[in-house]
């Protein structure tokens, strides 16, 4: 193995005290635990048939040819922000579009920890063949 | 000599920008170095979410922005220059954000500075935990005689 001259290890150790080593120190480290919860939430429900809050099912009940069955759900926002949101019925008509699910407002807004309302309306033509249906209504922020 | 040498060399990767020097470290006889101590603290939080040091919880909602100061102290007598890093800096397709109203920041000799840092959500951020990591870096130099 070649030897390292003495006289060059002490100009190189010369330099590094003059100039310094420089190097990247992490001093701290901080983590960041965030909860995001559900800002959005139903606080009643009233109109035709009855709602169950557990379920979120609408049982509108008997409802005939040419008739209309309806609820308004006023929807909660805890939020420090306002939020918006979009409702929509899959599917949102059956039966040919003999029976047709709409909404009054399929966009509002809930203010910041304020609350609105939006009206679920079923409706039939009077060709509405009898028997069981069902759609889902989705509510996005 | 050989064996400072080989330390300094290992230790020394060396790197552009802001340099801090520590004033108290020694370099003693039989080859050895000691860092005595880390002159960068946080000495100060505040703000939104509570600590339970060194993490920051936060409980929130979609479309909000918590933010909490703080207050960093550098006990040698040197300005020392920090980085922030935040990683990752978002979560949920970008849905949830980390920020600094600084990333780097000059922290003065025998002084304090502070910065603001806050996470930010947006209306369609899905609930849930998150979990992120804030390194404050800085740089040091290692041999500099002390100035005061």
């Amino acid at each position: 193995m070649k030897k390292i001259p003495k006289a060059l290890v002490i100009a190189l150790v010369a330099v590094i005290l003059a100039v310094g080593a420089v190097y990247a120190y992490t001093a701290i480290n901080v983590t960041s635990h965030v909860e995001v919860q559900e800002p959005i939430s139903i606080v009643s429900v009233e109109g035709d048939g009855t709602f169950d809050t557990s379920s979120n099912i609408w049982d509108i009940g008997v409802i005939y040819p040419v008739d209309t069955a309806s609820i308004a759900i006023t929807f909660a926002n805890e939020a420090a922000g306002a939020i918006t949101l979009n409702l929509s019925a899959h599917p949102a008509s059956l039966d040919g579009g003999n029976l047709v699910f709409s909404f009054d407002n399929p966009t509002v807004e809930v203010p910041a920890g304020g609350t609105a309302t939006v009206t679920v309306s079923a409706n039939t033509t009077q060709s509405l063949a009898p028997g069981s249906y069902s759609t889902e209504v989705t509510v996005e922020r | 000599m050989l064996g400072i040498l080989a330390l300094f060399l290992v230790i020394g990767s060396i790197e552009s920008g802001s340099r801090a020097y520590f004033s108290d470290i020694e370099v003693a006889v039989g080859n050895t170095i000691t860092v005595a101590s880390e002159p960068i603290s946080m000495v100060k939080v505040s703000g939104d979410g509570r600590w339970n040091s060194p993490t920051w919880l936060v409980s929130m909602y979609a479309n909000e922005r918590k933010a909490t100061t703080i207050t960093f102290a550098n006990s040698s007598p040197e300005d020392i220059t920090i980085s922030l890093t935040v990683s990752p800096p978002s979560h949920d397709e970008g849905n949830l954000k980390f920020g600094f109203d600084n990333q780097s920041l000059v922290v003065p000799g025998k002084g304090e500075a502070s910065v603001v840092f806050w996470v930010q959500t947006s209306q369609s951020v899905t609930p849930g935990s998150y979990s992120s990591i804030t390194s404050i870096e800085h740089e040091a130099i290692l041999g500099r005689p002390q100035n005061d």
